[in-house]
């Protein structure tokens, strides 16, 4: 009888000790820290010979549309994706050119552009709270660099008014991947830098004029290009081409201007969408733990009621009734918590929605600029490789192949 | 062959019988012999080298005489010509790159003018982010001259701190320009430039000559605070919407 009473008295304190647990974890979120640190950008501080200077082209990014998992599907929109591309890698650019340790640095509208080095990136995730990107670093010869990935969360603070009209949230990231660059770079010495430029030169001259220097520059079994031999600085057909490379740079430089401006168009919208994202993205995420928690608890407590319900003990009994409307509560109480998320998440969606048909339209404007100005380009540079080779042709004295591509041509 | 089949054709007649006709025959078959044989020995015409298109109407008009070309020199000519057909082809790349160079500065005209107009509308937020990304740039003080003589930015409101020294505000503000982390040459020359021009930006509501997104200043360190100063004391109002701005820029990297 003594043993039955202390038993009872037993399992009514663990029973009450449990029950207190699990309300007082139910109802006591934890308090959320979140830790930001900001990376300065590294300035190149050395002189660097012109002649070592090299030009870097960033890639728009790739929005990353097929890596999206069924919850970011959900909230993603895929011309917002594409958009963030665009401006991401604008940017980056823009950090690049700050740190001051490279020639032309520009976003690049494809890879086909020859430049001395690649950047091309991946959006992994973008909400406005946390931005992870990879990123993948390629050489003119075609050596890679490396392949990392990046990832920052903003802090709260990143989108007061008068912080973010100074600086990206997410500037240390671009800051980060700008060091990293740098310090790659600094592995390579003089001799190195320059013949990454001179084999920039040859890829371009080969384009233009295969037949002059197909035998320049070879790719060895890993498709690394290599210079077999360089052409006289006075060769006349590579100094047409250095002619026509300036042109090419002034393509560039335009398809600059059309991303500056696309950021500049996109950067209001853009911001806003982030800011309130942020704000959305906390609250699912707080509301998703407190359904969790309140529903796991409150389950936990009706059945710790519906066992205290079977005691001898009439107290116990009675705890374990209370147990059981309480835990009743607690679902329901996570039951609406879930609810609450649930309309947060398609105010995610619908700003998105928002987001999307401000820039859409921007960035079909921007992709038909690019597009355009690229087909003229292309056909122009295919007037110029015929012309090129027909000069070609004559000063070697080989005037019949240019009798026989007139002849095709017509 | 020809030639020697009527040569002997015409042998089998007596040569007593007409000595004058043999003498005609001879000389005729001679003449003949001789336009045979120069006429196998004058060079056939060479294939034209391929010309620009613009050149072949030119060389189908040029006179018969240049076709006779002395066959001593024909090596001479055909050399000259590759080395004109080259200049030509020069002139006409040369031609292509002027219009392609006309063609990229229309388009970055374009461009150009879309980003100033964009720059004109939406209250200098956008450039002002897009120019001091990474915090060590040197386009601070681009904003506001975006705006200087456009309508709508007027004067700001003279506040009671402000104008009692005038020489000492420029001085001041002189001063703390050149402490400022980024306030380098270029910097003070702009805006000593900017210095007879207009007004700010128009993101600075002010509340006693304070830009409403400019805090209280209790946690600003000496150089902040030396800035803050020299704004306040800065009667020209572009000058005053820089040292704000470097103000604002100076707090961002802290």
């Amino acid at each position: 009888m003594i043993n039955s009473a202390r038993a009872d008295s037993v399992r009514i304190n663990s029973a009450v000790c449990v029950l207190i647990s699990l309300l007082l974890t139910a109802c006591n979120a934890p308090i959320q820290v979140k830790s930001t640190t900001y990376t300065p950008l590294q300035l190149e501080n050395k002189e660097i010979a012109e002649a070592e200077l090299l030009d870097l082209g960033v890639l728009a990014f790739d929005p990353g549309l097929d890596n999206l998992s069924d919850e970011q599907a959900d909230i993603v929109l895929p011309a917002v994706r594409i958009a963030e591309g665009h401006y991401l890698a604008n940017q980056l650019t823009r950090t690049l050119q700050d740190s001051a340790a490279w020639g032309a640095v520009r976003v690049l509208p494809s890879k086909e552009v020859v430049t001395d080095i690649y950047v091309e990136g991946i959006i992994l995730h973008s909400d406005g709270e946390k931005l992870t990107l990879g990123v993948t670093v390629t050489d003119t010869s075609g050596r890679q660099w490396y392949q990392r990935s990046y990832s920052q969360t903003a802090s709260k603070y990143a989108y007061e008014r008068r912080k973010s009209l100074q600086r990206d949230p997410f500037q240390g990231l671009f800051n980060r991947i700008a060091n990293d660059l740098i310090d790659f770079r600094r592995t390579l010495d003089g001799k190195q830098a320059t013949t990454l430029r001179n084999i920039s030169t040859l890829r371009f001259a080969r384009d233009f004029s295969p037949e002059a220097f197909d035998e320049h520059i070879q790719a060895n079994r890993k498709g690394v290009l290599d210079i077999k031999r360089l052409p006289a600085t006075n060769d006349p057909i590579l100094q047409r081409i250095q002619r026509i490379r300036e042109r090419d740079y002034l393509f560039v430089d335009t398809t600059q201007e059309y991303y500056d401006a696309f950021s500049l168009q996109m950067e209001a919208p853009y911001q806003s969408w982030r800011t309130q994202n942020y704000d959305e993205i906390l609250a699912v995420r707080q509301l998703k733990r407190q359904s969790r928690e309140r529903t796991i608890g409150g389950i936990v407590t009706v059945i710790a009621g519906i066992v205290a319900a079977g005691s001898n003990s009439r107290a116990t009994r009675t705890a374990g009734a209370v147990a059981i409307g309480s835990g009743a509560l607690l679902v329901k109480s996570g039951l609406a918590k879930k609810g609450q998320a649930q309309i947060h998440i398609e105010a995610l969606a619908e700003l998105g929605q928002s987001l999307e048909s401000e820039v859409e339209p921007r960035t079909v404007t921007l992709e038909d600029q690019t597009i355009t100005l690229s087909g003229n380009v292309q056909a122009q540079y295919q007037q110029w490789k015929q012309l090129l080779q027909k000069i070609y042709a004559l000063e070697r004295g080989t005037p019949a192949d240019i009798s026989d591509d007139e002849q095709t041509s017509q | 062959m020809l030639y020697s089949c009527t040569f002997v054709s015409l042998l089998p007649k007596p040569a007593s019988q007409q000595p004058l006709r043999y003498v005609l025959l001879t000389g005729l078959l001679l003449v003949l012999f001789l336009s045979g044989c120069k006429s196998a020995s004058t060079p056939t015409q060479a294939p034209m080298p391929a010309q620009p298109q613009s050149q072949a109407s030119e060389s189908q008009s040029q006179p018969q005489a240049q076709k006779d070309i002395d066959p001593g020199s024909a090596s001479t000519s055909s050399a000259r010509s590759d080395e004109e057909i080259i200049a030509d082809f020069d002139a006409e790349l040369d031609a292509s790159i002027a219009d392609f160079d006309g063609m990229i500065l229309d388009e970055r005209a374009k461009a150009e003018a879309i980003e100033a107009s964009l720059g004109g509308d939406d209250g200098g937020a956008n450039s002002g982010v897009l120019g001091g990304d990474s915090g060590g740039d040197g386009s601070l003080f681009e904003d506001g001259d975006i705006y200087e003589g456009l309508p709508g930015y007027g004067d700001f409101p003279e506040s009671a701190d402000q104008g009692d020294n005038e020489s000492d505000g420029q001085q001041a503000s002189n001063e703390s320009a050149s402490t400022t982390p980024s306030g380098d040459a270029s910097h003070s020359e702009s805006a000593a430039e900017s210095n007879t021009s207009s007004p700010g930006g128009p993101e600075t509501t002010r509340r006693g000559g304070i830009p409403e997104d400019i805090e209280g200043g209790s946690d600003d360190d000496i150089v902040a605070r030396q800035i803050r100063e020299a704004a306040l004391k800065e009667k020209d109002p572009a000058l005053r919407e820089k040292l704000w701005d470097e103000y604002r820029k100076y707090k961002n990297q802290q």
